[in-house]
């Protein structure tokens, strides 16, 4: 192996043939997500194109222009006119403790935002309300991600539906921790969503001497191929699958597909018996 | 749009396989063409008339660095695969594709990306630097290092010298 045709070779026969299962393309699936991209910006352009033009005045400016003064801020907070939709509910074991995310547009952070409560017997209805958008920095790393706020429901969510007011008929990812493991002796790992589109919320916890517990929650299940077997969770049974790096199982409770898998400590391995081990150790619902 | 759909249909076994060299992992590696698929439909208009393939593994190579960076912090590269041979294999060569792609599977992401872009999508060096948004040196590094990896490794020289 001494030349660049020589490593080329080597590239293509390293590759695994695609295995049968999946030499057909989820089309529908690609479409499906494709539309609810373009629902999602298209609730956030307005805003967002006001917001990129005051940007671009800033980002346009020559760069050394010591003596010129820079321009005075934008004038303050946008108000959004339309309802501010949400793209993912994280409701707390208690039930009745919400965390809502929204995705803001590029460059652009959320002022105060409340949020408005109406619950049925059947249902439950979060509509947030005074989002008002506010500018941030363009560079890496400054951007804000998805804003958060909380609401506290009267009771319990339980079986009731959760859905947003500001897009009656959409679904809604809700995540519910009371379908979770608990979580005693671990430490929640603070994130940042960046990208959040609703169609899955990844959120992890961890410990001293790992494992980390890497869960994603999501809107329609994610297809996965040859499982390594089923495991009974509390109440509900997940399937095992191999990632390549470790396991992962996946189960569904409330309409919502979860998918658990740990990551070692770095230069550690975590195999099968000793992933069963973990879950078998947890509290399930 | 019936050639957005005509394109995946015949086009989907070797996007996987791009995605494939870089995560090492056919599920992800599904759930990354899937994402980078659905973010080109609302700009295929202009994407059709270029060069197709050539924008989308550069998206691919771009989207799986952004996730390695944002996602989850720490992850490590794949240090196995899911799916170890089954079929009988008289003349090794199943077994050789194994410690091959093994061995890909250990590269640091970025040497995994450049080797996809370089080796499956042709590109050349300098279009490479300007996809992975670093020095056309930088790419010929990544390259060289990635053969000297693959050179040091004693299970593929064995398998290769077999």
């Amino acid at each position: 192996m001494s030349s660049n045709s020589d490593l080329s070779q080597l590239v293509e026969l390293g590759i695994p043939e695609v295995p049968a299962e999946l030499l057909t393309p989820p089309t529908a699936r690609i479409l499906r997500a494709a539309a609810r991209r373009r629902r999602l910006a298209a609730a956030l352009s307005a805003a967002g194109a006001v917001l990129a033009v005051l940007a671009a005045g800033v980002a346009l400016r020559p760069a050394a222009a010591p003596l010129v003064t820079p321009p005075p801020p934008s004038g303050g907070p946008l108000e959004i006119v339309s309802g501010v939709g949400w793209q993912v509910a994280r409701v707390a074991r208690d039930g009745r403790s919400v965390r809502l995310y929204l995705a803001a547009p590029p460059c652009a952070g959320y002022g105060e935002l409340s949020v408005a409560v109406d619950e049925s017997d059947e249902l439950v209805t979060l509509t947030v309300t005074g989002g008002e958008l506010v500018e941030s920095s363009c560079a890496p790393g400054d951007d804000p991600g998805a804003a958060e706020v909380r609401a506290t429901l009267d009771r319990p969510l339980g079986d009731r539906a959760l859905s947003d007011g500001s897009a009656a008929g959409r679904d809604r990812l809700v995540v519910r921790e009371a379908d979770l493991p608990a979580f005693t002796g671990w430490t929640s790992i603070p994130a940042k969503y960046l990208s959040l589109t609703g169609e899955s919320f990844p959120f992890g916890y961890t410990r001293l001497g790992g494992p980390d517990l890497r869960f994603e929650a999501f809107l329609t299940p994610p297809r996965r191929t040859s499982p390594a077997g089923t495991v009974q969770l509390g109440s509900h049974t997940g399937k095992l699958y191999p990632t390549g790096d470790w396991f992962e199982v996946l189960w569904e409770a409330h309409g919502v597909t979860y998918s658990l898998a740990a990551q070692p400590s770095e230069g550690q391995r975590l195999e099968k018996p000793q992933f069963e081990q973990l879950i078998h150790d947890m509290t399930w619902p | 749009m019936e050639d957005f759909e005509s394109y995946v249909s015949v086009a989907w076994p070797r996007l996987l396989r791009s995605a494939w060299l870089l995560t090492g992992d056919w599920h992800k590696a599904e759930d990354l063409v899937q994402t980078v698929l659905a973010r080109a439909y609302g700009r295929w208009a202009r994407i059709r008339d270029g060069s197709p393939d050539a924008y989308l593994r550069a998206m691919l190579a771009t989207t799986y660095l952004s996730w390695w960076r944002r996602r989850w912090r720490g992850e490590l590269p794949t240090e196995r695969l899911p799916e170890p041979p089954a079929a009988p294999d008289p003349q090794g060569q199943v077994e050789l594709r194994h410690v091959v792609a093994e061995a890909l599977a250990r590269l640091p992401r970025q040497q995994r990306a450049v080797l996809m872009l370089r080796y499956l999508g042709d590109f050349t060096e300098e279009a490479t630097a300007r996809t992975l948004g670093m020095k056309a040196g930088t790419v010929k590094s990544h390259t060289a290092r990635a053969l000297a990896a693959l050179r040091q490794d004693r299970h593929l020289s064995e398998a290769i010298g077999r």
